[in-house]
Parts: C-alpha cells; structure tokens; sequence
C-alpha cells in the first residue's frame, strides 16, 4: 500500500541538501558551454512544451541522443515516491531493477534523511527516452526534464528530432543561453 | 628493398585493409539489424514480466527474473553502442591505411618503365576504371556502415500501428461468424416516460449552433427521416446502462436481484460466456435486450451487438469507408489501443468512437446511420474517452496534445451542435452528465482542469484547476458536489452550483479507476491495490481495504452495494457504508480492465478475452 507525502514534501525545501544540489546544477551549465559560442543560434527543448513521447531518444542523428534528462533540484520535493524514479504499481520503494522506470537505470537513489531521497542523472547512462521525465510530471512539478546538452550536439542545421516533435518543443535558442532550464526559466519565457 | 617488393607490400596492405573495412562493415550492418529488430532497451518480455509483477507483487522468484532480464538488455544495449563506437574508429582507420596503401601502390607503379605506347593507353584506362569501381563499391559499404553508425533504432516505430494486444491474442479468439441472424424486431419504443418528461423530447435540430467551427470535416450524413423520434426520458435510462458506468455515466445503478456470488472457474452463476470477436479495453453497453461491445486493431473497427440473455451475436457492423479517416491508423500503446473509449446508446442509435477519431451512429440493427472522422487525435497513448449522449446530443471529450477540446454532435445526422476548445491538455477521462438543481451539466475533467459546461452551448459554467499528470479516472457526481481525483495530483470535491471546492484530500488516489458516490460516501479504487471509502462531505477517510490486485475497472453502486473488480477479475462487494463489510469475493478467472455492465438481475463483464453474463 503507498500513501501519499505530499503535505510535507515541500518543507524540505529549505534543508541544507538542497543547497548543495543547486550548487551542482550549476556544474551542469558550465560544463555544457564548452561547446557553443554566444553569436551562435542552438537547438534547446522548451521543457514546459515536451510531452515526453520518447522521440528525443529515437531520433537525434546522434546514438546515443544528445539529449539527456536533467534534474532541476530546487523544485525537486526529494520524496520517497519518485514518479520519475519508480515504475507505475511497483511493487516495492527500493531500487531493485523490477521498480526502475528508466530502462538505463541512469538514475542514481540515495538516501537522505527520512523520508526523503536525491535523484541523480548519470548522464553517461542516459538515452534520453523522457521516462522518468514523464513520471515527475505526472507527480507534480516536473523537475525532472530533457535538455539538450551542447557538449554533445552537433547542432544540425535542422534538429531531427524538432522535425519529429510531436509538441513543438524544440526551438533555437541564443548560444550564449544554451539552455532553459527548468528553475531558471518557467512557461513562456524568452518566447521569440 | 627494390620497387616491386614495395609495389608488392603496399598491395597487400591495401588489400588486408580493404578486407577488414568489408568485414567491419558488414558487422556494423549486423550490428544495426539487429538493435533495429529488436531494441533490448524496449523488450517486450520485459515488459510482460513487469506486467506480470503487477498481478503478483509477491512472486519472488518473478523479481529475480526480472532483475536478471534487465541486467541483460542494458549490457546487450551497451555493448552494441560500443560495438559501434569501436567498429565506427576501426573503419575510420583502417580505411585510412586504405587509401595511404593505394596511393603508394599507385605512384610506385607509376615509377615504373613504360611500355610501349597503344598497350600504355588500355592499360591506364583499365587501371583507372577498376580504380574506379574499387573505390566507388568500399566508399558506398563504408558509407552505409558509417550511416548505421550513426544512426538509431526507432523503438516508437514499434509501437503496435493501433494493434491493441499481441497477435497471440488474436489468435486465440474464437471469431464468431454471424449465420443469418433473425430479423429483430423494429425498436421498442420506450414505454415509460417519454410522454411526461418534457426536457427530454427531441428539441429543434440546430436551434443552438453554438460556436461550432468550420475547420472540421463536414460529416457524411445521412438524411433522417423527418419525424424526429422521442429520444428516451429519465426512467428509460435509469433502466438501461447507457453508457460506461451506467447511466449518464455516474457509476450507479438501479437494478435489484443482482447476483453476489459466482466463480468463473466452475461456472457457478455463470449464465453464459462467449468469445470476444476483436479486443478491445472498451467497457459493455446495453439497451433493453441488447448489449454492445466495440473491437479494434490496425485492420478494423467494429461494433458488436449481443443478445443479452443468450450471449448470441445479433450483429456486427465495421466502421470503416469513413471520409477522412487515415489510411494507417495512428500509433497507440498495447494498454490502451484504438478501442478504448465505450459506445453510449439511447436506443434509437448505438454510437461509438474509434482511437483513429472515427466516430459511428448504427441503428439498433446494425444499420449505418452516419460516420465521420473527427480528426486522429494526437494521442501517445490513444484516445479513451467514452462517450455520453442527452437527447439530440452526443458529447466527445476529445482532448489530445494539441488541444483540449470538446464536441457536441447531433446523433441523428452527426452534425456539430458546437464545438469548444479547452484549458487543457492531453487526456483520458471520460465526461458525466449531472443533474444540478434540475438541469443537466456536461462534467468533464482534464488536466488541470475539471470543469462545468453548459450542454446547449458549451459554455464553461466553472471550472477547477486541481489535476495533473495524466488524467484518466472520470468524475462522480452525487450528493451535490463533484468529485475528482487522480493519481499524482489530488482529490477535490467540487459545488458545480458555484464552482467552489469544498474539500481536497490526497491520502488515496486512483490512477485509472473512476470514483463512486453512494449514501454520503465516496469509493475509490487505486493502482495499489486499496480501495478506500471517504465521507463525501468532508473527505475524511473512513476506510481503506487492502486486496491482491490493482484496479483498473471502476466501481459500480446497485442500491447498498459497491461492486468493484480488480485486474485479475476479482469482484470485490462490499456494503456501501462507513464501515469495511465485505460481502463477497469472486473470481472470474480471466483478466479484467473494463468496467461491467449491469441490468435487471444479471451483471455482465468483459475480460480480456470472454463475454460474460452472471446472475443467478
Ligand atoms: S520529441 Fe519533443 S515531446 Fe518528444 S521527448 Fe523530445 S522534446 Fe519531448
Ligand atoms: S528515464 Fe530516460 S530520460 Fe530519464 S534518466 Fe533514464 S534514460 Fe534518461
Ligand atoms: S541538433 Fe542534431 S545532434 Fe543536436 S539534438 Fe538535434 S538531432 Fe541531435
């Protein structure tokens, strides 16, 4: 029987962890400008547009994608019940392969303090197939999201999963903003 | 060293070279084959093993070999990606050597005496074209094999083009032939009250054109006689079970004598079982004698009706030839499938609608009354909302990725009464009708929003923004308040009089199964194998009952009882009060997603693969 956190999730918020976590999103950005320079026009997912059809994982010219989740921990609720992290009617929280939603397992659980977990992308692993993407939606704020990420696009002259995406997601973006981050960027920002 | 030993080692390193690009290649061809035909990463066997855990979360032995599996498609699916990253640098180099090797071959040649002047010319020509060849046929392989390098396998390619279930199934159901069928009687017309109920006599065809648009493919209509028939009142529909969930789709019937024991295994109660002709996770419908199904796949969509007292099949009609209709029907997931959404009848007609947005009118022969296409909706999954009608109107939640959307069709012509577009995104809830202070709303949730709607116009009447994720459970309505709930989200109870929530509570939620309101309670069964009864006033939890399975089928109040059925066709019964009482437990012995259908006396369920009637 699973029962629900919810009412408390949120208070963790202001925990110490937390910090340490946006400290490491900031890791993500710097190692992701290698690649693109500030006059040059990107290809960037609008994380508020995504559906999670699974084509990003399909359909970059790149195998593996050049797509990848990544973890937006200031909106994270850390909760022991990851609808990113376990599969729908699991039978157990833990992290044997039977309750993994992603089929890489790229998505390290740890322990915090109880009741609550740190969900880590190992980006080596992931395929960018928006799974657990999909799953943090549905349990509430989505922290978990695709991005681009630029050390690895070649920056098509069309993106060929923008060809393919259902939602429209995939828009270009200023190389010096490479990415729109959930946290640093909500629904309709920087429209063009 | 002389100059032909040197023309002879750069021959032979070139010709080592070019032999090791082949076999590279070809093995980077086999390579991509092979992730193409079938991507460890998308196994269906795991995906049957999971499922199968669902079913026994207990089975130990299950688990281990699920763990094994895993293990075993993640290394198959890295060890190819790094098969063809290695062959990719491989190929790279030893198509350099390659061309360094015949390059020195070549000018070492070219060193080399000439011969007389006619022999020189043929032999330079020759040289250059089977240069040519050689070159062209290892640069068009290396090309391929560097494409497949590159290259991905699509798993959503895969996605069964609208095919419900594996073949398997398929093939084992027992299709029934039709063998002239006798020819039925004309409709029975409703005896009830159709005289007295005024609000429910057709009303003027088109009398609101709301704010129908044009953009929509003009129906295929057939004209109707012009005699409008009496569309059936309150108590012809609190007889029948009209559409999923009953009666305006409530989850609450009104039939006594329902049996509350049987047992599939041994037929206990069973009165008969058939064969389903084409799966479907569509729910039973029925009207006076008759009961329909709906069946699809990629190849057809069809409406079944059955004799409900002997299981016969009386008829069945294809909705196909139907303009605008694609010609490959759009991708949809094996649980969901192109025939999700139930049909809805009033006795007049039977309406269904297919996951390609076919939708189609029979009469209660069988015979087409109209059908159009609505649109394929753009669905991942596949379109599921069921459908609903009051009088002249038939009402389709049609919300998909691109738009939440409503529609009201006229059921005798098939023409848009009005159409409106929606806060909402994509989902799979079907809409209620509920009576609020004497006239009828069209209660429809989404996500996020679960809202009121005028059923003449359209008109957004109020609405709530309290959903999210993926939204398939339906509303209930008793009680005077709305009552929506979903997994990942929230359950909120709603006054549809002012649009205020009176109480939200996020202890249980269902994910697919709908709620049911019944003397002041509210029911709901969850994907984790509770079902949990709250004081619909307040929305304290007054009771939660743990069983075997999940629940994907909602539960159905007949007078002082909840019957509820869970995946692995168990029905639980339980008294609808305060207190956990449950009555009866019985087992079908087949798979249940659908919700079963209820008539005076009798209880009819459709599981994966078998029809069938229980009473007593
Ligand atoms: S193709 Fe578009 S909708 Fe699909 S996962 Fe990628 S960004 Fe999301
Ligand atoms: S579920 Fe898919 S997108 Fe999420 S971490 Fe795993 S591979 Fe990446
Ligand atoms: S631009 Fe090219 S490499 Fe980058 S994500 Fe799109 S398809 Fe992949």
């Amino acid at each position: 029987m699973e029962r629900k956190k919810t009412k408390s999730r949120r208070e963790f918020i202001s925990s110490s962890a937390r910090f340490g976590m946006v400290l490491a999103l900031g890791g993500i950005g710097g190692l992701a400008f290698r690649k693109s320079t500030a006059d040059q026009w990107v290809w960037q997912i609008d994380p508020f547009k995504c559906s999670w059809c699974g084509r990003c994982a399909t359909h970059c010219v790149l195998n593996p994608s050049a797509v990848k989740c990544v973890h937006a921990y200031e909106l994270c609720g850390y909760c022991d019940l990851c609808g990113g992290y376990l599969i729908p009617g699991h039978s157990d929280r833990s992290t044997a392969a039977e309750n993994q939603l992603c089929p890489t397992a790229a998505i390290e659980r740890k322990f915090i303090e109880e009741p609550y977990y740190e969900y880590k992308i190992n980006e080596s692993l992931c395929i960018g197939c928006a799974k657990c993407a999909e799953g943090c939606s549905a349990f509430g704020n989505g922290s978990l999201h695709l991005q681009i990420m630029h050390h690895l696009c070649v920056n098509c002259n069309e993106c060929a999963i923008a060809r393919v995406c259902p939602s429209d997601a995939i828009k270009r973006v200023k190389g010096s903003d490479p990415y729109l981050m959930k946290g640093d960027f909500t629904a309709g920002d920087g429209e063009t | 060293m002389n100059i032909s030993d040197k023309i002879k080692i750069a021959k032979q390193t070139a010709t080592v070279a070019g032999a090791f690009c082949l076999v590279i290649s070809l093995l980077l061809l086999l390579n991509y084959l092979q992730m193409r035909s079938a991507d460890p990463l998308e196994s269906e066997v795991m995906e049957t093993l999971v499922q199968r855990l669902r079913m026994e979360p207990g089975n130990e032995q299950l688990k281990q070999e699920i763990r094994q599996f895993d293990l075993l498609a993640r290394k198959a699916y890295f060890t190819s990606l790094w098969q063809v990253r290695t062959g990719g640098y491989l190929l790279l180099f030893a198509s350099i050597i390659m061309v360094v090797a015949l390059r020195v071959y070549y000018s070492l040649i070219a060193r080399i005496e000439k011969p007389e002047d006619e022999e020189e010319t043929d032999d330079i020509a020759g040289r250059a074209l089977s240069r040519r060849w050689i070159l062209a046929g290892t640069g068009i392989l290396v090309a391929i094999a560097l494409v497949a390098t590159f290259t991905v396998s699509d798993p959503v390619e895969r996605y069964l083009a609208g095919a419900p279930i594996s073949e398997e199934v398929e093939d084992q159901v027992e299709r029934i032939t039709i063998t002239d069928p006798e020819p039925r009687p004309a409709p029975v017309p409703f005896p009830d009250d159709t005289a007295t109920e005024d609000e429910d006599r057709v009303t003027e065809p088109g009398e609101e054109p709301g704010e129908a648009t044009a953009e929509h493919a003009a129906p295929e209509v057939t004209p109707v006689s012009p005699a409008a028939p009496a569309f059936p009142g309150e108590t012809a529909i609190r007889n029948n079970h009209n559409a999923i969930r009953g009666p305006w789709s409530n989850g609450v019937v009104y039939h006594d004598n329902l049996p509350v024991e049987w047992d599939g295994e041994s037929g206990s109660n069973i009165l008969w079982k058939v064969p389903i002709p084409l799966h479907a996770f569509s729910s039973p419908v029925i009207w006076g004698d008759r009961l329909f199904i709906t069946g699809a796949d990629a190849d057809e969509r069809k409406v079944f009706c059955f004799d409900r007292h002997t299981g016969d099949l009386l008829w069945e009609a294809s909705a196909d030839n139907i303009p605008g209709s694609p010609a490959t029907p759009p991708r949809t997931t094996p649980d969901t499938g192109l025939g999700a959404p139930s049909a809805t009848t009033d006795g007049i007609g039977v309406y269904a609608i297919f996951g390609t947005g076919d939708i189609i009118a029979l009469d209660m022969e069988g015979n087409r009354l109209w059908a159009r296409n609505l649109g394929v909706p753009d669905n991942h999954y596949g379109h599921s909302s069921s459908l609903i009608s009051r009088g002249e109107k038939l009402f389709v939640q049609y919300d998909d990725l691109d738009q939440g959307r409503i529609l009201c069709l006229n059921v005798l012509t098939g023409e848009t009464i009005w159409d409106i577009t929606r806060d909402s995104h994509v989902s799979w809830a079907s809409p209620i009708l509920a009576n609020v202070d004497g006239s009828y709303q069209l209660v429809v949730k989404g996500n996020p929003i679960v809202a009121g709607y005028d059923i003449e116009t359209g008109r957004e009447l109020w609405s709530v923004s309290a959903m999210a994720g993926e939204v398939g459970p339906s509303p209930a309505y008793g009680g005077g308040l709305v009552f929506a709930a979903n997994e990942y989200a929230t359950m909120v109870a709603i006054d549809p009089a002012s649009g205020n929530v009176v109480w939200e509570d996020n202890y249980y939620l269902p994910e697919v199964a709908s709620p049911v309101y019944a003397n002041g309670y509210v029911f709901i069964a969850t994907t984790y194998a509770v079902v949990a009864c709250l004081d619909a006033q307040t929305g304290e939890t007054l009771w939660e009952y743990d069983t075997d399975n999940i629940f994907y089928s909602s539960p159905v109040v007949a007078g002082n009882r909840l019957y509820v059925t869970d995946i692995s066709g168990n029905t639980y019964i339980f008294e609808t009060g305060g207190e956990p009482n449950l009555l009866a437990q019985n087992s079908l012995g087949e798979e249940v997603y659908t919700t079963p259908a209820f008539a005076d006396g009798r209880i009819y369920i459709r599981g994966e693969d078998h029809l069938y009637c229980i009473g007593n």
